[in-house]
């Protein structure tokens, strides 16, 4: 009845759907783990745009404070989460996505060019002497001694890296948003997981159940047009014609009992003991009705079935 | 509910006539006899249909509840995708 491919693929998927079932724990851990860099990166664009607004708007300013500007971060989150599901082809997003390995590159050559800087001036003991003298956005204010290595961190090196990764820094703002968003999407594919797949895996179960079952039920119902095919029309004129001559036989005993009594007229019917009857003429009636045996009824159906034939 | 349980019946309305027609002393009529084979007939005839449509039920209802197993079925996997990110 059923492709028996189809079946053990079936098979396949409800096992998986169950097995998915029993990993759900695995979700909610997933869930904790997309939720948990969320937050941080949400605190990090939180921050670097309240200490932005914060040196901008100084400590006068009512109405651009720092606080609600830094809340801005969450709109842009928002809006690029939104955009990037209802529009993914629109150009804005499409310079983001293209910018952000950039701007990642960026920060990483500025913070490895930094930790060069950083580590040449302990080396060359200029950070021992003035250990405040490395500040994002300030050079170096110490002499450089006559050595060519130093001269070159200090006039090429540091202010390269302090430029690239000012600029980098600057673009986390941007990159925040691109790792926003695909947390999101994470998150709200793991919750749809967890919201769906206990009921998906009952339901292909149950619809596993269905096809079983609607099998039994076929191979049995198979069987039964098997024997009822087995109701061949003689068979059907030869059960027809032991039902006709039981029930006639059945109805000649009573009159036989009461003639084999003495009596001269049945017990119901029309003939009564009060019309007395002549036994013989009763005989005479049974044995035409008698007449019609089991052979004479199948033959009268038989005839009738040729007739029909004809 | 199997055919292996099915027997046809005289119908009693049948069976009663000729009863009726054998208490009076009467020979049943060929009519009534063809009539109850017919009957019996008409009875095979419609447990074979019905157990027909009941085969072909079963087999829509079964390969209805499969399609909806191979077509249907959502986004199961109990490992995250390697592109579980990927937003295209």
């Amino acid at each position: 009845m059923i492709d028996q491919q189809d079946r053990l693929r079936a098979e396949t998927r409800v096992n998986e759907a169950i097995k998915a079932a029993q990993w759900l724990w695995f979700s909610y851990a997933v869930l904790v783990l997309l939720i948990a860099p969320l937050i941080l990166v949400g605190g990090s664009e939180y921050e670097l745009l309240y200490r932005t607004f914060e040196a901008i708007s100084g400590e006068d300013n009512e109405y651009w404070s720092p606080g609600l500007m830094a809340l801005t971060g969450a709109i842009m989150v928002t809006a690029f989460h939104l955009l990037a599901s209802k529009s993914p082809d629109n150009p804005a997003l499409l310079l983001i996505r293209r910018l952000t390995p950039w701007l990642i590159g960026l920060y990483l050559v500025g913070l490895g060019l930094l930790t060069a800087g950083v580590i040449s001036l302990d080396a060359s003991g200029v950070l021992l002497e003035n250990p405040t003298s490395i500040v994002i956005g300030d050079l170096p204010s110490a002499k450089p001694e006559a050595h060519w290595l130093t001269a070159l961190f200090e006039n090429i090196t540091n202010p390269l890296a302090l430029a690239l990764f000012s600029f980098g820094i600057g673009g986390i703002a941007i990159v925040n948003l691109f790792v926003a968003h695909g947390l999101i999407e994470g998150i709200k594919k793991t919750l749809h997981k967890i919201h769906e797949t206990k009921p998906e895996a009952k339901r292909l179960s149950d619809e596993l159940k269905t096809v079983r079952n609607n099998e039994a039920q076929h191979r049995e119902l198979q069987y039964d047009l098997n024997e009822i095919q087995l109701w061949f029309p003689e068979r059907i004129t030869h059960e027809a014609a032991l039902r006709l001559s039981n029930i006639i036989t059945e109805a000649t005993a009573k009159h036989e009992r009461f003639i084999n009594a003495g009596n001269f007229a049945p017990e119901s019917g029309p003939l009564t003991l009060r019309d007395p009857v002549d036994p013989k003429l009763i005989e005479r009636e049974l044995k035409k009705i008698k007449a019609l045996d089991l052979k004479a009824i199948t033959k009268i159906l038989k005839a009738h079935a040729i007739t029909n034939e004809d | 509910m199997t055919i292996s349980s099915f027997s046809p019946v005289l119908d009693p309305k049948i069976a009663e006539r000729i009863a009726d027609a054998v208490a009076h002393l009467e020979v049943p009529s060929e009519a009534l006899l063809l009539q109850a084979h017919a009957d019996i007939q008409r009875q095979i005839e419609q447990r074979r249909r019905n157990v027909q449509i009941a085969i072909e039920t079963a087999q829509s209802d079964a390969l209805a509840a499969l399609a909806h197993i191979l077509l249907d079925a959502g986004d199961l996997d109990a490992q995250p995708r390697k592109n579980y990110f990927d937003r295209s």
